[in-house]
């Protein structure tokens, strides 16, 4: 799978594209997407200029939600430093700047596995108030580690996760995370992080107000999966998604003999690899679960392979 | 010789009134050919005649016999026909023989077994459709054609069809040139400064033998309907509906040597814009000037073709995304493809690519072909219908002995 077309929708205000000459109508309703279309990278457009031109409006100042697609390159892309170095400079201009995703690049303009990041403390250290923050592609990805005391959610989506990306956030300080999800990947593509990683998340001692707890797009699902069972985050998760991933019987097995697992509001498993048989008990747990998107495991010269969603 | 239909000196009286007796020239009991001889039923019009390929090409036909100064000429694909394929690749295996890239001789061609998918010699079949092309022209008496011979003969060649384009301020993806090997692709690439590129057939139709290619200088990136098999010390290619992803430098080398051996050029890879969670690029058929059908192609990977069963795509959808004014500025392209590059054809299939902000769009292939498109319905009437409709003394190129 690729990622076929731009966000919609960002922490759940409408994204709208921006372009030079559009009002900044709705600055606190709307997500403002600065993005430069591959056509306009032909015509010389650059991201300093189109991110110039949008602080510029004396309504950006009150904008609150921002999306950053791809920062104009007709070649290979860029790192994202230039980027995170000028939305850290400005942040004295994005005074109400409350959530930030870099990065909705679709497939047709680079896949996931071809976004090359970069360090993202600086913006942490900019904007303060920043509660919301969704990242896509890990290539150099850092965070440092973080001691951020607004940030609600965090989200990382990531074809192939390395395990320095896990270990900064598990060792950071983010008293105010409801909402964490990571998109681990594939090992083909750089993901490296085992079970053991995740233990400082699943022990429910990091990040008190957890409730939504996203270990996506995994090749280690069903270990993951026995791993949540037993995790005494349970007792105040209210969503568990590992949706994406490879999640096939054993898995389920697993979740469904948690005693845990009932106090959850939501179960996200779209995108599988299990049995009918094992989908129709998940239904017979008495909450909400998605188990949409089944897969069929890939067969070829007598291996069977189990794939994510998203790893080149 | 071709005449010009606007200035023909012939007056209104001798010009073709219903009943139409139309010539298909194309491949007998073929779904084209019977999608069409269907169309001439719904318009009320008697069946056309329909003449071979094959048969025009051993000289079993003469289409003079055939003709009346009112008749209409269709040509049609000859595509999906084993026996047409030979026919052709003999009927251009001498000048096929006279260049540099793959071909086959006579003899060879006779041997040649029927492989589903296998890329067979495009440049020599390219060849064979010129002669007949030829062989059709030098037959005709004084009669009207729906498609121009040169037209479709440039339509078929497409490095120089997208040159045309450009040289008539047609939107189209900027063409990095003909490569001779994968190393020559490397450069160009490194001086155009372009990452992502497509490398096509120049004789190809429909996604046959196209490749997405990406580097970055260290990772490699191939998606394509390419499938190489070694056969003894050669490698034979195949189209698979299946899309192939390659990510090793020599592989990808490999295919795209073997690719070069038929003509290839190769052209910067513009993103696609999705809707309803695929990509999609638009197929638009213009008819008599006027922009028609249009289908919405869908797909998971870089190509989006039809054949390659992506499937099609909500037009509303992406109508409400690209926004009337835009689209009025799409379809008046497609238009003037025809009526600037192509004045003399009453129909073609163009393929837009339309930017990821719904903004921009470039013509990516002009098909003269392009017009198969069952249950595509336009003013109540599909493609086949429309054109039969659309016969008219001012619409149609007067061939003139």
């Amino acid at each position: 799978m690729s990622l076929y077309e731009h966000t919609a929708e960002l922490f759940g205000k409408p994204v709208k594209e921006w372009k030079p000459g559009m009002p900044l109508d709705d600055p606190s309703g709307t997500a403002y997407r600065l993005r430069i279309d591959y056509d306009e990278a032909e015509s010389g457009v650059t991201w300093d200029a189109r991110f110039g031109e949008f602080l510029s409006l004396p309504a950006s100042s009150s904008v609150t939600s921002i999306v950053v697609g791809a920062w104009g390159d007709t070649g290979p892309l860029s790192n994202s430093s230039a980027v995170v170095n000028s939305l850290s400079q400005m942040s004295g201009k994005l005074l109400s700047l409350r959530a930030l995703f870099i990065g909705d690049i679709i497939g047709e303009e680079y896949e996931i596995s071809w976004i090359e990041q970069s360090d993202m403390a600086p913006i942490f250290v900019a904007y303060p108030e920043l509660e919301h923050f969704r990242v896509r592609g890990a290539n150099g990805l850092r965070f440092g580690p973080l001691n951020h005391n607004r940030l609600r959610s965090l989200i990382v989506e990531s074809g192939g996760l390395d395990v320095s990306v896990v270990r900064d956030i598990t060792s950071s300080s983010l008293p105010e995370l409801e909402h964490l999800e990571l998109w681990l990947g594939d090992d083909g593509y750089g993901a490296n992080a085992e079970v053991v990683d995740l233990a400082p998340i699943l022990s429910g001692k990091h990040f008190p107000k957890l409730r939504y707890l996203g270990l996506r797009d995994s090749v280690l699902s069903d270990a993951i999966a026995a791993a949540a069972a037993h995790s005494p985050l349970l007792e105040r998760l209210r969503v568990l998604d590992l949706s994406l991933g490879t999640l096939s019987d054993d898995g389920v097995a697993a979740l469904l003999a948690s005693p845990g697992i009932k106090n959850l509001e939501f179960l996200d498993l779209h995108h599988h690899y299990c049995s009918p048989e094992m989908i129709s008990k998940l239904m017979a747990l008495g909450i909400k679960v998605d188990t949409s998107d089944e897969q069929e495991p890939d067969e070829d010269d007598g291996e069977s392979t189990r794939y994510v969603a998203v790893a080149e | 010789m071709m005449g010009n239909p606007l200035d023909t000196s012939r007056s209104r009286s001798n010009l073709p009134v219903a009943p139409v007796p139309i010539l298909l020239i194309g491949v007998p009991g073929s779904r084209r050919t019977e999608l069409f001889q269907a169309a001439l039923i719904r318009a009320r019009k008697p069946a056309a005649t329909v003449v071979s390929f094959i048969d025009l090409l051993r000289e079993r036909t003469n289409i003079a016999d055939l003709i009346s100064t009112e008749t209409v000429v269709r040509v049609d694909s000859p595509g999906k026909d084993f026996e047409t394929e030979r026919a052709l690749l003999h009927a251009g295996s001498k000048a096929a023989y006279e260049e540099h890239f793959a071909s086959v001789t006579s003899v060879e061609v006779d041997r040649l077994e029927f492989e589903r998918g296998r890329i067979l010699y495009p440049r020599q079949w390219y060849f064979g459709l010129c002669k007949a092309l030829k062989i059709i022209e030098s037959q005709l008496p004084d009669c009207y054609l729906m498609n121009n011979f040169q037209d479709i003969a440039l339509m078929f060649d497409k490095p120089r069809c997208q040159a045309v384009l450009t040289t008539n301020g047609i939107p189209v993806a900027r063409n990095l040139g003909e490569i001779k090997s994968f190393d020559d692709l490397r450069q160009r690439m490194i001086e155009t400064g372009y990452a992502r590129v497509f490398i096509k057939l120049a004789h190809g139709s429909s996604a046959s033998g196209m490749i997405a290619y990406q580097t970055n200088g260290t990772k490699h990136r191939a998606t394509t309907t390419v499938e190489v098999e070694k056969s003894g010390d050669k490698l034979r290619l195949y189209n698979s509906r299946r899309i192939r992803l390659y990510q090793s430098e020599s592989e990808i080398g490999q295919l795209v040597d073997e690719l070069c051996r038929h003509r290839v050029y190769v052209e910067q890879w513009l993103p696609k814009a999705g809707i309803d969670g695929r990509t999609f690029d638009l197929r638009i058929v213009v008819i008599a000037g006027r922009a028609a059908h249009t289908v919405v192609r869908l797909g998971r990977h870089p190509m989006t073709n039809l054949n390659l069963l992506g499937g099609r795509g909500n037009l509303e959808h992406v109508l409400d995304r690209i926004g009337s004014c835009g689209w009025a500025n799409m379809q008046r392209t497609c238009e003037q493809v025809m009526t600037s590059c192509f004045p003399n054809t009453l129909y073609a299939g163009i393929d837009l690519r339309i930017s990821p902000d719904f903004q921009h769009h470039q013509v990516l292939e002009v098909n003269a072909f392009g017009d198969l498109l069952p249950n595509v319905m336009c003013n109540g009437r599909d493609t086949y219908e429309s054109e039969i409709v659309a016969i008219s003394p001012e619409s149609l190129q007067r061939c003139v002995v």
